[in-house]
């Protein structure tokens, strides 16, 4: 009969259409998106960057710290003139260093240790043997050469832009420091 | 009645019965005279020539040769000058058939011949004596065929 | 009826089946929305869980720091510093763990930042205080407002993360809130689902059920049929064929190629190909009758003739009926009729009566013509002797005059014999004409006829008054007759005879003599005298022809009386019954149809 053909035609279109409806009823929502809040092991691998980033960050502080201290106990010590000019400097530059590092840590609710690596300081000022100008250099050598080994590190592992960003005008400044003490290095020493 | 007697005229081919016929008038001494033809033929030629005495009473016989008496029955009615010609048909047969057409063609009245002299002597004498108006005003199937 | 159950019950299945596959689809999705539901739940609850772990770890280790701090205050003992001194890389391991986390809304993260201010500035303090504490100056006022300081700090540390473990419980509370009213709405629901769907399932499978076993009993039924149809189309030499007539396609029975004479399956069934076998002269009236059941969709009886291939002539009767299947599509069932057979028979049939009317009207009319002629010579004989009586008989000698008697009642028995004779071939004329007649007036016609011997012998005659009914007068007329001639000859010599005429009108089933007749209402006239009657083991006998109960000396009579009666009974499908009694009288019963 021709009203069982329209009948057949209808029931297969509500058929379909029901199917569809339960499907999309099923709401899919797959882990693809990494900022899920219930995805465990996304969460779980940005948890330990961030705690790499902290870790890091208070070396990069101590090491400042240090360097900081450095060149302030330079003060009376040396006659160099291009050893007053870059602990100068360097003070300086650590200071702003040390402004950035504290807001970006404020800012990612990093706490930064307050102190600073005595050894160096103790090795410094006890070291009778040498030139102090050119123990500090080296020690300062050192020191910037560690703390830009730190802050490529935290630049390759962080995923943040913040970081980058701070990496990357620290690291511009550090190089630069590097290179001027390295200059005075190898034309002194 | 204008004449003194009344013609009759019997057409029968039997002899026998015209023998029948003319004695029993003549013992019935009514005043008639008696005139038989042998078949239909004879009749017509007569009734149709010029100086017929037209009959008062007409017996006609059903069966005769060269013209029956059905046909002379359908020439008579035809026949205007014949109409006051009472006609009685004169038969050996009673059956319904000849009974209803001799009444359809327009015959008077219907007459088995009958088997015993007397009853005949009877029979003519009626019909003769038969007020033919009367008859034939208030004729139907029923007093048609005569009964004895 | 069946077409329609079917057809109802597919639709019904279909619809069935539909609102099953919905349900379960539906059941699926809701199932899946609630099991994620759930998921997320304990996720949530997992989180929150974390969350307060990690405040309290912070707690913890602040805590410890402070105590630390605080025993190396009091006993200058660096090694209590320890807890002091991881205490700040603890604290950044949680807060990293926290940062991800923590329910992200701004205020929590405000607290956050807030927290960790805090914590920042507690550092500060503890660096402050183990100043002081190194450079001796212990219990100052200064190392007593900074002690105090950061008892102040520790509070507001407290306060701030108890703030933030209560906003995460709120907002869990609130969410499981949510979940939870789903949660309790969804199982019961699913569970509805279920058990409706089960009884859909279930009313389903009842009805395929019972629709599959009425389909097996009508399959038997139709194999049945089949098998029957088959062995009838063989037997009684009937073929069928089918046409459909959307697709002008035909389809012959096997038995249909047999009817033709020919093998089953022998040619393609075609319109065409079986015109070749119809005769001739009936094709063109066959293809207009084909041209009009393919207009009308219908074939009423049809009749030709085929010629087989071995030159056989056959006479087939088509026939064709229209039949609509469940999906509309129409078809013309006929079947073709090898009726031969039937058509010799009949035209035999035919021949022999014809034959037999033909001797019948041969005989008739010698009959009749045989009477008829021989009343001539008789009448003559009659009137002659008549004629002697009157005039000879005085010229006649005794034994002359006897002889004369001897020879006109010869004369007058054959006249009688003759008459009679005559009547009965009247009553054999096949040609009958009924007519409505009131029987009263052919009673007067008869008892007219009488009417000398009535006056003669001082008869008494009466009768009911008779209907009127569809009769051959003539017949009746004569039956009357003979009745009333009977019962007056019949009479008692010194009794005058009393006839009595009765009428009823009955019904089969109520007289006796009417019991094998089909059921009817009868004219029931009797007829009853007081005449010398006869013997009742003769009732039958009397009516035979030419059979006479007492010799003509006695009583004058040919016998042919009572068979004209019964043949006049006969003509008119009635009955005719003797009953007499004798000395006492006879009763003639008749019974004429309405």
């Amino acid at each position: 009969m021709i009203i069982n053909k329209n009948i057949k035609k209808q029931l297969t279109l509500t058929l379909i259409i029901s199917v569809g409806v339960s499907i999309f009823s099923c709401d899919f929502d797959r882990d693809e998106n990494e900022n899920n809040l219930y995805n465990n092991e996304a969460i779980n691998k940005r948890v330990q960057v961030n705690i790499e980033e902290a870790k890091i960050m208070s070396d990069i502080a101590i090491l400042n710290e240090t360097l900081i201290a450095m060149s302030d106990s330079v003060k009376g010590k040396s006659n160099n003139y291009h050893v007053k000019n870059i602990s100068n400097k360097l003070k300086k530059d650590n200071l702003k260093i040390k402004k950035s590092l504290n807001e970006l840590a404020e800012k990612k609710l990093i706490l930064l240790p307050n102190k600073i690596d005595e050894n160096e300081i103790l090795e410094l000022h006890e070291n009778e043997k040498a030139d102090f100008s050119e123990i500090y250099l080296k020690k300062i050598e050192a020191l910037l050469k560690n703390q830009i080994t730190q802050l490529e590190y935290l630049s390759n592992i962080t995923n943040d832009v913040d970081f980058k960003v701070l990496t990357v005008k620290i690291l511009v400044n550090l190089n630069y420091n590097l290179n001027q003490t390295q200059k005075i290095l190898k034309t002194n020493y | 009645m204008p004449n003194d007697y009344i013609h009759i005229i019997l057409a029968d081919d039997d002899e026998d019965d015209r023998l029948f016929f003319t004695d029993a008038f003549d013992e019935l001494k009514m005043n008639t005279k008696v005139n038989t033809f042998n078949d239909g033929v004879e009749l017509m030629d007569y009734l149709n020539s010029e100086d017929a005495i037209l009959p008062n009473v007409l017996f006609l016989d059903l069966n005769m040769p060269l013209k029956n008496g059905i046909e002379c029955l359908n020439e008579i009615k035809a026949n205007s000058k014949m109409s006051d010609i009472a006609i009685a048909i004169y038969s050996t047969s009673a059956s319904e058939e000849d009974i209803e057409e001799t009444f359809v063609l327009g015959a008077n009245i219907y007459i088995k011949k009958p088997s015993s002299f007397k009853q005949l002597k009877k029979v003519l004498a009626e019909v003769v004596s038969m007020n033919w108006q009367y008859h034939t005003n208030s004729l139907n199937k029923d007093n048609f065929l005569m009964r004895l | 009826m069946i077409k329609r159950i079917i057809s109802k019950s597919a639709i019904f299945l279909r619809i069935i089946f539909l609102i099953s596959v919905f349900l379960i689809l539906l059941i699926g999705g809701f199932t899946y929305k609630h099991i994620s539901n759930l998921t997320n739940s304990s996720k949530l609850v997992v989180t929150t869980f974390k969350v307060n772990v990690e405040l309290e770890k912070v707690m913890s280790y602040l805590k410890d720091a402070e105590n630390g701090h605080r025993n190396y205050i009091l006993t200058k003992d660096t090694t209590h510093l320890e807890p002091y001194l991881t205490a700040r890389e603890k604290v950044n391991e949680s807060f990293a763990e926290l940062k991800e986390i923590a329910n992200h809304g701004p205020v929590q993260e405000e607290n956050l930042k807030t927290l960790s201010k805090y914590i920042d500035s507690l550092f500060r303090n503890f660096t402050q205080t183990s100043a002081f504490v190194e450079n001796g100056f212990a219990l100052t006022e200064e190392f007593k407002s900074n002690f105090f300081e950061e008892k102040i700090i520790m509070d507001s540390i407290r306060h701030k993360i108890s703030e933030m473990m209560d906003l995460e419980n709120r907002h869990l509370q609130e969410r499981q809130k949510q979940y939870q009213s789903n949660l309790e709405f969804t199982p019961l629901f699913l569970y509805l689902m279920l058990l409706l769907t089960l009884v859909l399932i279930i009313v389903s499978y009842s009805k395929i059920n019972n629709d599959f076993k009425n389909i097996k009993i009508i399959n038997n039924q139709l194999s049945i049929f089949k098998e029957a149809t088959i062995q009838l189309e063989t037997v009684g030499k009937h073929g069928n064929w089918v046409w459909y007539v959307e697709s002008n396609k035909y389809t012959f029975s096997d038995n249909l190629y047999r009817v033709l004479g020919e093998k089953p399956r022998a040619f393609e069934p075609t319109f065409e190909a079986f015109l070749e076998f119809v005769h001739p002269d009936d094709r063109k009236k066959f293809s207009a009758d084909v041209e009009r059941m393919m207009k009308e969709e219908d074939l009423p009886f049809t009749y030709y003739r085929i010629i087989k291939k071995d030159g056989t002539v056959k006479h087939i009767k088509g026939y064709g009926k229209l039949l609509i299947n469940n999906d509309g599509e129409k078809r013309i069932v006929g079947n073709i009729t090898d009726i031969s057979d039937e058509i010799e028979r009949f035209l035999e049939l035919e021949e022999r009566n014809l034959e037999l009317e033909k001797n019948n009207a041969e005989l008739s009319e010698f009959n009749y013509v045989a009477s008829h002629d021989l009343q001539e010579p008789l009448r003559k004989i009659q009137t002659f002797i008549s004629r002697l009586e009157d005039k000879e008989a005085k010229n006649l000698s005794a034994s002359g005059n006897q002889y004369l008697e001897r020879i006109k009642v010869s004369a007058t028995r054959m006249r009688l014999l003759i008459d009679d004779l005559l009547q009965f071939s009247r009553t054999n004329k096949p040609d009958k004409e009924f007519v409505l007649t009131n029987l009263n007036e052919l009673l007067e016609q008869a008892k007219q006829d009488v009417a000398e011997t009535i006056i003669e012998k001082q008869a008494i005659i009466t009768s009911d008054v008779l209907p009127t009914v569809s009769v051959i007068p003539f017949q009746v007329h004569q039956l009357f007759l003979n009745l009333l001639s009977n019962s007056l000859k019949y009479s008692k010599v010194a009794e005058a005879p009393v006839i009595k005429i009765t009428y009823e009108l009955v019904h089969s089933k109520d007289d006796i003599n009417l019991i094998n007749i089909p059921k009817n209402e009868y004219h029931k006239i009797t007829f009853s005298d007081n005449g010398i009657g006869f013997e009742q083991q003769y009732a039958n006998q009397i009516f035979e022809l030419f059979n006479r109960l007492h010799n003509k000396q006695e009583y004058s009579g040919t016998g042919v009386g009572l068979s004209i009666c019964k043949k006049i009974i006969d003509n008119h499908n009635g009955i005719i019954i003797a009953n007499g009694e004798p000395n006492i009288g006879a009763i003639f019963t008749i019974y004429l149809p309405i």
